[in-house]
C-alpha cells in the first residue's frame, strides 16, 4: 500500500516535472524559431533596396514565421500574397492603423469584425510610415503571446529597414539636387558669357556707327554693320542651342517620324552652314542610292547641322570638312571628319558631356559648345549613337552618327508611279 | 488712291505689317518704304484686321505671336473674306507650326530672326504671283539651262527634251506655279495622290528624287528644288 502510495507520488511529481520541462522546451523551441525567423528575416532586409523591396521581403517572412498569409504596405508599395487578400472591411482597419500607428482589426478593439489583424509599422516617433496584416480567420479565438512577440518583433525590423531605405532615397534625392544645382550655375555663368560677348559687339558697333558713323568711310561703316549682323546671327544660334537643350532636359521632345532623303537632310544642314559662314569649305560624299529615312526631319537635321557646324569652328581655313553616308548592317552611318586639332584621347568621350563643354567655357573658340551635347540628345531620341574618333590619318577628329533604319509599322513598298 | 490692278514692274504696293514688337515693325517700315512700297502697321491682331478690312491691301506680314490673338486665327479670319498674300513671322523649332499656317492659308513665312533680303524676296515673289491673273496664261520658267512651259507641257534641259511621268510632271508643275514659296507635304500629297494618299510620304521622297534627278538637280547642292526639312518643298525664288 505504502509502496503503491510511493510509487504515485513519485508519478506525480515526475509527471509534472515532465510537464514543466515539455513546456520549457516548447517554450524554448518557440524562442528559438522566433531568433531563427528574426535573423532570416534581418538578412533579407539587408538588401532591399526600396520600400517595394524591404515590403516583399517583410511579407514573406511574416508569411514563413507565422504561417499565415500576410500583407504588406510602405509608403505606395503594397505587398500582397496570392493565397489571401484583406476584403474592404480588412483595408478599411489597415488604414484605420496607418492613420493612428495603432494595432486594428482582429484581436483589438477596433474593427474587431475584420479577418486580419494589422500592425502598425512605426518609425522613431510613433508615426506610422505602414501597415502589416496577418490573415486570422474565426478558426482561432485568441492570440497566443509567442506569436504577438514574434509578430510585433518582425513588424519593428521591417520598419527600421523601411526608415533605412528611405533615408538612403532621400540622401541620393540630395546628390541629385546638387548636382543639378552645379550644372545650373555652370550654364548660368557659361550663358552669361556666350551672351554677353555678342551683344558687346553688337552695342559697341552700334554706338560707333550712331555716333561718329558720319565721319566714317564707306568701308568702315560697312564693317560695323557687317559685326552686327554676325554676332547678332551668333546669338540667334545659342538660344536656339539653349531652347533645345531644355526640350531635351525636360524630355518635352517629340519625335514625329517622316520619310527624308540622307541628301536632303544633309544639303540642307550645308546650305544653313554656307549662310552663316560663307568661307567654309564642305566635301559631301552622299551615295545617290541611299534610301530615304524615317526620323524626326528637322531635329536630325539640326543634328547634323551642329556637328557640321562644329567641325567647320575647329578646320584649319584652307582643309574641308568633309561628310560621308553609308549605310552597314540596317543601319545609317554619318561621318564628319575635320582636319582640326583632334581632341586627346582621354577627352574624347567627355566631348557630348554638357559639363565638359560648359566647363570649359572660354577654351571653345566660340562659346558653349552644347551642340554636341544637343546632337547626341537627339541622335539618343531616335535609338542612336553619335561617337568622337579619330581623323582618318590620325589627324583631326571623326564624328559619326549611328542611326537605325527604321520603318513605320505599316509600310508598303513605294510605287511612286 | 482708288485700288489699281497690281504690276509687280510698278512697286507701289502696300504692305500691311501685323506685329506687336515695336523695333521689328520699325526696320520692316523703314527696309519696305526704301523698296517703294506703302506701309501701314498694327500693334494687334484686331487692329490688323480692322486695317485689312477698311484698306484695300496688297500683302500682309502676319507675326505669330500676338498680344491678343494667336496669327493663326488672325489667318483664318482674314482668309475668310481675303484671298490678300499672307508672309508668316514664325520662330524655328516650329515645324508643325509652320505647315499649320501654310495649311490655314499663308502664302509663306519667314524664320525669325531674318535677314531683310530673304523677307524682300519674299514679297516681290508673292507680289509678283499675284500679278499673273489666275485664269490668265501660266508662268514660262526659263534660266538659260532649265526650261519649263506649263502651256506646252514641255520641259528641256540644255535644250534637250527631258520625259518626265505623268506624276513627276505634276509635281513639278505644282511647285513651279508656287515659285519662291514652301508648298507643304500635306499639300503636296493631296494634290498628287489626292485625299486617300495622305501620309504616304515615302512615295514622295522616291518622286522627288527621280524628278532632281532628271532636271540635273541635286538635294545637296540644290539649284531648283529646295527642300524644308519637316515642311515642304520649295521651287527656286
Amino acid at each position: 500500500m505504502i509502496t503503491v502510495f510511493l510509487f504515485l507520488a513519485a508519478a506525480l511529481v515526475a509527471g509534472r516535472l515532465a510537464s514543466r520541462l515539455r513546456m520549457q522546451v516548447i517554450a524554448l523551441r518557440a524562442a528559438n524559431r522566433h531568433a531563427r525567423a528574426r535573423q532570416q528575416l534581418g538578412r533579407q532586409l539587408a538588401s532591399a533596396a526600396g520600400h517595394g523591396e524591404v515590403a516583399q521581403a517583410g511579407r514573406h517572412a511574416l508569411e514563413q514565421a507565422m504561417d499565415v498569409p500576410a500583407w504588406l504596405r510602405i509608403g505606395g508599395d503594397t505587398a500582397a500574397g496570392g493565397r489571401s487578400q484583406p476584403g474592404d472591411t480588412d483595408l478599411a482597419a489597415a488604414d484605420w492603423a496607418l492613420r493612428h500607428g495603432q494595432p486594428s482589426g482582429r484581436f483589438t478593439d477596433t474593427l474587431a469584425g475584420a479577418q486580419w489583424w494589422f500592425l502598425p509599422l512605426l518609425d522613431g516617433e510613433d508615426r506610422a510610415i505602414g501597415v502589416a496584416g496577418l490573415y486570422l480567420p474565426g478558426a482561432q479565438a485568441r492570440l497566443l503571446p509567442e506569436q504577438r512577440q514574434l509578430a510585433e518583433a518582425m513588424v519593428d525590423d521591417i520598419a527600421q529597414a523601411a526608415l533605412r531605405t528611405r533615408l538612403v532615397a532621400e540622401l541620393e534625392q540630395a546628390h541629385v539636387s546638387n548636382e543639378t544645382e552645379r550644372l545650373r550655375s555652370a550654364l548660368l555663368s557659361s550663358v552669361s558669357h556666350d551672351l554677353r560677348s555678342p551683344l558687346a559687339a553688337m552695342i559697341g558697333s552700334a554706338d560707333s556707327l550712331a555716333s561718329y558713323g558720319a565721319a566714317m568711310d564707306t568701308a568702315d561703316r560697312r564693317a560695323l554693320l557687317d559685326t552686327i549682323l554676325v554676332e547678332g546671327e551668333r546669338l540667334d544660334r545659342y538660344i536656339q542651342n539653349l531652347l533645345d537643350m531644355t526640350r531635351l532636359g525636360h524630355e518635352g521632345l517629340k519625335i514625329n517620324r517622316d520619310w527624308i532623303g540622307v541628301d536632303e537632310l544633309i544639303g540642307s544642314a550645308a546650305r544653313r552652314l554656307q549662310r552663316y559662314q560663307p568661307k567654309v569649305r564642305l566635301e559631301l560624299d552622299i551615295p545617290s542610292t541611299l534610301a530615304p529615312i524615317w526620323v524626326h526631319p528637322a531635329l536630325v537635321e539640326q543634328a547634323v547641322f551642329n556637328v557640321m557646324e562644329n567641325a567647320a569652328k575647329f578646320s584649319p581655313p584652307d582643309a574641308a570638312v568633309q561628310v560621308q553616308a553609308r549605310e552597314l548592317d540596317g543601319q545609317l552611318r554619318i561621318d564628319v571628319i575635320d582636319a582640326g586639332p583632334g581632341i586627346p584621347d582621354d577627352e574624347r568621350a567627355r566631348i557630348f558631356d554638357m559639363f565638359y563643354s560648359v566647363e570649359r567655357g572660354d577654351r571653345g573658340r566660340h562659346g558653349t559648345g552644347l551642340g554636341l551635347t544637343i546632337c547626341q540628345g537627339m541622335i539618343g531620341a531616335h535609338g542612336g549613337s553619335v561617337q568622337a574618333l579619330p581623323g582618318r590619318d590620325g589627324r583631326g577628329t571623326l564624328i559619326r552618327i549611328t542611326l537605325p533604319l527604321l520603318k513605320p509599322a505599316s509600310h508598303d513598298e513605294p510605287d511612286p508611279d | 488712291m482708288s485700288p489699281t490692278p497690281i504690276d509687280a514692274s510698278v512697286p507701289a504696293a502696300r504692305v500691311l505689317v501685323i506685329d506687336d514688337e515695336t523695333q521689328i515693325r520699325r526696320f520692316l517700315d523703314i527696309s519696305l518704304r526704301a523698296q517703294g512700297y506703302q506701309v501701314r502697321q498694327a500693334a494687334t491682331g484686331q487692329e490688323g484686321l480692322q486695317l485689312a478690312a477698311s484698306e484695300d491691301m496688297d500683302l500682309v506680314i502676319l507675326d505669330i505671336g500676338l498680344p491678343d490673338m494667336e496669327g493663326h486665327e488672325v489667318l483664318e479670319q482674314l482668309r475668310q473674306w481675303s484671298q490678300v498674300p499672307v508672309i508668316m513671322l514664325t520662330v524655328r523649332a516650329g515645324e508643325a507650326e509652320k505647315v499649320r499656317a501654310l495649311d490655314t492659308g499663308a502664302n509663306d513665312y519667314v524664320t525669325k530672326p531674318f535677314g531683310t533680303q530673304e523677307l524682300m524676296a519674299r514679297v516681290r515673289a508673292l507680289l509678283r504671283t499675284r500679278s499673273v491673273p489666275s485664269d490668265g496664261t501660266p508662268p514660262v520658267f526659263d534660266d538659260g539651262h532649265l526650261h519649263v512651259d506649263l502651256v506646252r507641257r514641255e520641259v528641256a534641259l540644255e535644250g534637250e527634251p527631258v520625259a518626265l511621268t505623268r506624276k513627276e510632271y505634276a509635281l513639278l508643275s505644282l511647285l513651279l506655279r508656287n515659285a519662291g514659296r514652301v508648298v507643304t507635304q500635306p499639300q503636296i500629297l493631296q494634290e498628287i495622290w489626292g485625299p486617300t494618299h495622305q501620309h504616304d510620304t515615302h512615295y514622295l521622297r522616291i518622286l522627288v528624287g527621280k524628278l532632281r534627278h532628271k532636271l540635273g538637280d541635286s538635294a545637296l547642292d540644290s539649284r531648283y528644288l529646295f527642300t524644308e526639312p519637316g515642311v515642304g518643298l520649295r521651287f527656286k525664288g
